[in-house]
């Protein structure tokens, strides 16, 4: 039902998804407002496993060698 | 050796002594940005990681090279490139586990008659026991009456299921990249329809809750 809530009229699709994530992932880890500046982004990867699972995946492979981020 | 992204597309644009270097600098950050990438996966210190790892690079240096031209440079080159392999190895992952989990369907025999409901989410206990029963029919018949078989096939993979979209895509024979989009117009259908019987999804939450 919660998904129900959370569905909006306009939102991303896998693909549009995956062409903002690396920008998406840099934001967050950078601290900026990711979420805030991309909801879009946000909003897909709250409601779909398979992106979801993309992005957590690339956060720990960032995470990693975050100390060479701008 | 840190390359700027330019310096990155440079090398990687053409047949030089540069592009061979670039891509066995970058073939080394791939691999070890898959091990930290899929440590939640798979278990990335076996033996066999390594081979898997540096087959899921080659599919994705031949990617990355292909697409070059789409790189936007929004980001750190690295960035992407890992966006790319990590997208390789998880769209293979999870169909080797899909696969192999439909063997085990033929092996297992399902016991008993359970239905799947689909407002019986994991939603804490009720406050009013007849109230959720009717409500939960309210819902299942929308589902039954708005849906088509495909949107409410996907559902139930999905959401009932636990399947990925790959594996959801497969057996509906469609794209992945489909579902995704089908399962939207699914929810966007039933969050209409929900609204024009005067029943809010909040509402509903709340009887649930
Ligand atoms: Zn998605």
């Amino acid at each position: 039902m919660q998904m129900i809530d959370n569905t909006c009229e306009k939102e991303y699709s896998c693909e549009e998804t995956f062409a903002l994530l690396d920008e998406y992932i840099e934001l967050s880890l950078t601290n900026k407002e990711a979420a805030a500046l991309m909801p879009l982004v946000k909003q897909h990867i709250g409601m779909c496993p398979d992106c979801r699972e993309e992005f957590e995946a690339l956060l720990l492979a960032m995470q990693g060698q975050s100390p060479s981020l701008p | 050796m840190n390359r700027t992204n330019e310096q990155w597309l440079n090398a990687l644009q053409g047949p030089s002594p540069a592009h061979d270097a670039a891509i066995a600098d970058l073939r080394q950050i791939l691999v070890a940005g898959l091990q930290r990438g899929l440590l939640g996966q798979v278990n990335t210190s076996a033996p066999e990681f390594e081979s898997l790892a540096e087959d899921f690079v080659q599919e994705a240096l031949l990617k990355i090279v292909d697409k070059l031209a789409t790189f936007a440079g929004r980001s750190q080159f690295t960035t992407w490139a890992h966006k790319i392999a990590l997208s390789v190895a998880l769209t293979e992952l999870r169909r080797k586990r899909w696969q192999d989990k439909s063997l085990d369907g033929i092996m297992d025999v399902d016991e008993g008659d359970y239905t799947p409901s689909f407002a019986a989410d994991k939603s804490p206990l009720p406050h009013n026991q007849v109230e959720r029963r009717e409500v939960m029919a309210r819902v299942e018949r929308l589902i039954r009456e708005e849906l088509t078989d495909k949107q409410r096939a996907a559902l139930t993979a999905i959401v009932i299921e636990e399947r990925s979209a790959a594996e959801t895509a497969a057996m509906l024979d469609m794209k992945a990249n489909a579902v995704y989009k089908l399962l939207h117009d699914a929810r966007l259908r039933l969050k209409h329809r929900l609204a024009a019987e005067g029943l809010s999804s909040a509402e509903i939450i709340s009887v649930f809750s």
